[in-house]
């Protein structure tokens, strides 16, 4: 691993001063960051690291004009055991509660989960193996090779890598936004697919906080996920649904390289009871654009059943 | 009982042998971060080095600028493949031509290092030494490698063919293929005498044993005058214990004696029975040699994704008799030869002491095709379980489900007597598993596809035997020594995980009546005593040598303690100048050494148990030894494994399998073994566990991926390779039997990788839901077969 310089920024600023630069990159968790760093991942690498953690009022889980409101520090541990998020935002702690391991969620944040880079062994093989179009390549590896993880529903500027986030497609099923030092952002705008970014951020732009609409009474939320394994594992497929009175959210991750709103699923279902008949046949409406490849195919079949099982979760 | 040639092979009572949660030695410093591996070492003035590797599946390194790479701060030396230190490397004193083999293994390389990489990070003949590792990285970087890139092979299946690319010279075959056969009797005979013929695939994963610490070795030379005034004596760490001897092994490269290599690292970290020696553990006192300082070079896990078990592809052709008796057995297989060197303990080793040697069938055919290959490479592994094993398992299963029969029933009629295939007999270990696995697990077997859960996943479950290993080809050298009243049992080690040393010191223990605690362990890294040689079988074949010792010791204990009550030493001060006076008379006074024993820490008389000393006092100021040499009495590998059945183990499983997302739950395990006798009862369960651990990843998630184009392999890290986590493994229930018919100590026989299985759940799941899935059976396998993918 090469060496970097590292600072503590005391404040937004000073965070985005640093980041104007052009070689520096922000630290919270580190979680995702070090790790591509430590194999080389991307044909650049940063000479410093800055440190938001150090940064005041980044840390914080409150209520307060009808949503909850999460500092972008917040680590992912916090969110899961909050009792107000446990109870009202459901989906949000459990999605937050599914994410790696215990000692990653101690150390990674809300902010850095949903800013992660995308998950796509060609992308992340060490020393840059595969400089891919996501590295400013000219090609997708994936594509012509083995791609039994990645899209289900096709491409995005020519690549087949998946999101990864779990608390992202929790964001989205409850309406959250994403607060910036330069903006705020619908949580379904936030996601993108750039070189080699996966959101909307500009180069010197920070996330500060995330703001989720508390539910109206008697909404229910839940979050599902299926990976390989019962720890560690990012997902195979994700699904969080909200169900408020007629109109519900739901949201599929990892199964294209942005999360995936359900929108024909929402519809299949809206105004009508969730039970096994109506939960099936949204499962079936969320895949009916899908566009698996070979090797794909099966998560079809896992993103049907997790809508129909998420919405069943509600009830 | 087996052990009718060793002392008190007949023993009945125990106190110390078979007692759980005794503490190992070294727990202490294992559990708190003391213990230092070879990765560990740091030496002042110590240098680092890396061998540039190859990022082709097959390449070979045609220039290196090495002027530019002297260029870069830190970077103190370069070898390549023109310097003469690197072409003789390996031929100890310059005396040898032959090249260096790793220790136990089966293959042959060319040369120690060349310019040709056989798969993706293997080392090339390009050395580089710097003062940190980063140098060393830019000094790489600065070599600018120029690759000639060659025709790779990781799909087996496309090697074999007559048209692939020749990866490597094959002078024992054509093409990339060795065919290797083992027969017995006539299979077409069989055939014809059979009912019913049946004929499935059965596959195999590539299985990544993941030794916990990647390897590094770090070395340098000093003056010893007392070893040699003319030859420099050798300090290295790092080079894991091995069949030949780890550390000597490096030794003998450089013409070293083994008194002049030292090592004081007892750690090697746990393994599944990977005992290869690295290049990087072999090359660092040449590289120190070179520059005149300690220089230490690792392996990073990336570039240690050794096999543990091979990929093979197999056909099976089994015919049978309407009662499920099996009459013919034709295993066609292609198997992964990998990158040299390469055990061929997971290849065609595998032949010789398969599954099929258990059962009563006369006619069998075994033709394996080795398929040379850039996948990678596999160490001495597995051979206690050939990893065929369950090629029968799963034909047990596929005639009971035909015969609408429980496979134990069908496993029952074709497994041989004790003696032979002959033998009418039933194997008593063998029987009484069954009786307790039947028990343990509720055992209540149902038809295919026949029992839904209340959740609604398919439960299925399914059942095998195998045999326990037992080990008599390695000797042992036991030494023991009393002195201050205390026993010692000096040892070498190593600590490789499995408490060898610790069952030892409690068959010493018990020999000698004395507590566990009461025997002084004393690690010694110039030992000769190394209680290893394979898993827990080499520890119950040593502890057959230890245990020889120990009634050595004791003998001589008893005749000190003899003398003593004869002669005591005056007390309280100087005889000789008159402070001392008389001691009162020793207990044992009048005594002969056969009419004492030792118990409970105290020489008494056996007639008259009363009568008794402490052992310090008995034995007084004797300083005494005993020394053993030799190994148990019968050698199972030598009569070839299946053969002969004296103790066996069972395994039953459960699983639920959730036909809608196509993942599969092991619900539990179940293992019934007689391991002959238990010797440390908590290294008997851990080991149960691991090779349980082993048998989920390999059937449920654990596999290598590779890209087609390149050749390299794509998931060679903790996130993308699927080794199950804790919370992936099901209950594991134990049972233990002691039926005493192994031949090692007290007739114990080993466990080791008996219990680890390729299909034990992939032959429940099909008891789940009627379709074969090969293993791992992952989600997307499962609901390809459900028709759902």
């Amino acid at each position: 691993m090469k060496a970097f310089n590292h600072t503590n920024a005391k404040t937004l600023a000073e965070a985005r001063t640093a980041l104007a630069g052009g070689k520096a990159t922000l630290i919270a968790g580190g979680t995702d960051l070090i790790g591509t760093l430590k194999d080389n991942i991307l044909p650049t690498y940063p000479e410093s690291l800055v440190n938001i953690k150090t940064i005041p009022d980044l840390d914080y889980i409150k209520e307060e004009g009808g949503m909850l409101k999460i500092g972008a520090a917040t680590r992912l541990a916090d969110i899961a055991a909050n009792p107000v998020v446990k109870e009202k935002y459901t989906a949000l702690a459990q999605a937050a509660l599914r994410v790696a391991t215990p000692h990653i969620r101690d150390m990674g944040t809300i902010g850095g989960n949903i800013a992660q880079l995308h998950r796509c062994w060609y992308f992340r093989k060490p020393e840059n193996r595969f400089p891919c179009i996501r590295k400013g390549g000219d090609r997708c590896f994936a594509m012509m090779g083995d791609n039994r993880y990645h899209s289900i529903f096709g491409a995005v500027e020519r690549c087949i890598a998946v999101h990864p986030s779990d608390t992202a497609p929790a964001l989205i099923a409850l309406n959250a936004k994403i607060v910036t030092n330069k903006r705020t952002v619908e949580a379904e705008a936030f996601f993108d697919v750039k070189v080699p970014g996966n959101t909307v951020l500009a180069a010197d732009e920070i996330i500060t906080a995330i703001q989720v609409p508390t539910p109206p009474a008697g909404a229910k939320s839940a979050f599902l996920k299926f990976a390989i394994r019962k720890s560690i594992d990012f997902p195979i497929v994700n699904c969080a649904v909200l169900v408020a009175g007629g109109a519900p959210r739901i949201c599929l991750n990892a199964v294209a390289p942005k999360p995936y709103r359900a929108t024909k699923a929402e519809a299949a279902i809206a105004g009508k009871p969730i039970n096994a008949e109506n939960a099936e046949a949204a499962g079936a409406a969320a895949v009916a654009d899908a566009r698996p490849l070979t090797a794909t195919k099966y998560k079809v079949q896992i993103a049907k059943t997790l809508v129909k099982r998420a919405l069943l979760a509600t009830v | 009982m087996a052990d009718l040639e060793g002392v008190n092979g007949q023993r009945e009572e125990f106190k110390v042998v078979g007692k759980p949660n005794l503490p190992g030695r070294l727990s202490y410093s294992l559990a708190t971060g003391i213990a230092k591996f070879g990765a560990d070492y740091v030496f002042p003035d110590m240098l680092h080095a890396k061998f540039l590797r190859s990022p082709y599946a097959n390449a070979m390194v045609k220039s290196v600028d090495v002027a530019a790479a002297k260029k870069v701060p830190g970077v103190v030396d370069i070898l390549t493949w023109e310097d003469e230190d690197l072409i003789n490397f390996g031929r100890a004193g310059g005396a040898s031509k032959k090249p260096p083999t790793g220790g136990g293994m089966g293959g042959q390389q060319s040369a120690f290092v060349d310019q040709i990489a056989d798969m993706e990070d293997d080392e090339v003949a390009v050395i580089v030494v710097a003062e940190t590792e980063e140098a060393c990285d830019e000094g790489l970087k600065a070599l600018n490698p120029q690759w000639e890139v060659r025709p790779h092979v990781v799909d087996i299946l496309e090697g074999r063919k007559p048209d692939a690319p020749v990866i490597r010279e094959n002078p024992r075959g054509k093409g990339n293929v060795t065919v290797v056969t083992n027969n017995r009797g006539d299979v077409e005979a069989g055939f014809k005498e059979a009912d019913q013929i049946i004929e499935y695939d059965f596959n195999m994963p590539a299985f990544c044993g993941h030794v916990p610490n990647p390897y590094a070795s770090v070395a340098y030379w000093y003056h010893d005058p007392l070893q040699s005034t003319e030859q420099q004596s050798l300090r290295i760490e790092g080079p894991v214990w091995t069949a030949s001897g780890g550390k000597d092994s490096v030794g003998r490269m450089y013409g070293l004696p083994s008194e002049m290599v030292k090592q004081e690292s007892l750690f090697q970290g746990g393994k599944y029975c990977d005992w290869g020696l690295r290049k990087v553990q072999q090359i660092t006192p040449l590289l120190s040699r070179r520059t005149g300082r300690p220089v230490r070079m690792a392996i990073t896990r990336k570039e240690m994704y050794d096999f543990n078990m091979n990929q093979r592809f197999t056909h099976m052709k089994v015919g049978f008799k309407n009662n499920g008796l099996i009459t013919a057995i034709e295993d066609f297989s292609i198997a992964d030869a990998g990158v040299p060197p390469v055990s061929t303990l997971g290849t065609s080793g595998d032949q010789g002491y398969g599954p099929y040697f258990t059962t009563r069938c006369l006619n069998i055919k075994q033709t394996m095709e080795v398929v040379n290959s850039n996948r990678g490479k596999m160490y001495t592994s597995g051979q206690h379980c050939p990893f065929n094993w369950d090629a029968l398992t799963m034909a047990l299963h596929i005639i009971a489900d035909k015969l609408n029969k429980d496979p134990i029933e069908i496993a029952t009629l074709n497994l041989h007597g004790p003696t032979d295939y002959t033998d009418p007999n039933p194997v008593p270990s063998y029987e009484a598993c069954v009786k307790e696995g039947k028990k343990l697990m509720n055992w209540n077997w149902h038809a295919t596809g026949a029992k839904k859960l209340p959740d609604g996943r398919m439960h299925g479950a399914a059942f095998r035997y195998q045999m326990c290993p037992r080990h008599s080809f390695s000797s042992y050298n036991s030494k023991l020594e009393l002195r201050n009243g205390k026993v010692h049992m000096p040892t070498q080690g190593p600590c490789t995980g499995i408490y060898a040393v610790e069952g030892n010191a409690m068959v010493v223990a018990e020999e000698l009546g004395l507590r566990y605690e009461d025997i002084s362990i004393d690690f010694d890294p110039m030992e000769v005593f190394a209680p290893v040689g394979g898993g827990s079988d080499g520890t119950t074949a040593s502890a057959w040598v230890t245990k020889e010792c120990a009634n050595l010791l004791k003998k001589q204990i008893l005749e000190a303690a003899v003398k003593n009550a004869e002669n005591p030493p005056a007390q309280g001060g100087f005889g000789g100048f008159g402070g001392g006076k008389a001691p009162a008379p020793s207990p044992l006074k009048g005594c002969k050494a056969e009419d004492l024993d030792i118990k409970d820490g105290k020489v008494y008389v056996k007639s008259d148990p009363g009568r008794s000393v402490p052992l310090a006092r008995a034995v007084g100021q004797a300083h005494l030894f005993a020394t053993f040499s030799g190994r148990p009495p019968t050698a199972l590998w030598a009569t070839g494994m299946g053969r002969y059945l004296d103790t066996m183990n069972i395994a039953m499983c459960e699983v639920a399998v959730d036909t809608e997302t196509g993942q599969v739950e092991i619900v539990r395990f179940g293992v019934v073994a007689d391991p002959g006798k238990v010797i440390r009862l908590t290294s008997l369960e851990s080991q149960i566990d691991q090779v349980m651990d082993f048998s989920a990843g390999c059937q449920l998630q654990e596999d290598y991926f590779y890209d087609k184009n390149t050749g390299v392999k794509l998931n060679a890290n903790m996130l993308d390779y699927k080794k199950v986590s804790m919370l992936d493994m099901p209950r594991v229930d134990k049972q233990f039997l002691e039926t005493r018919a192994g031949n090692a100590a007290y007739g114990a026989n080993g466990i080791s990788h008996s219990l680890a299985n390729t299909h034990l759940v992939i032959c429940a799941i099909y008891n789940a839901i009627g379709k074969w899935v090969d293993p791992p059976a992952t989600p997307d396998k499962v609901l390809k077969a459900l028709g759902k993918a």
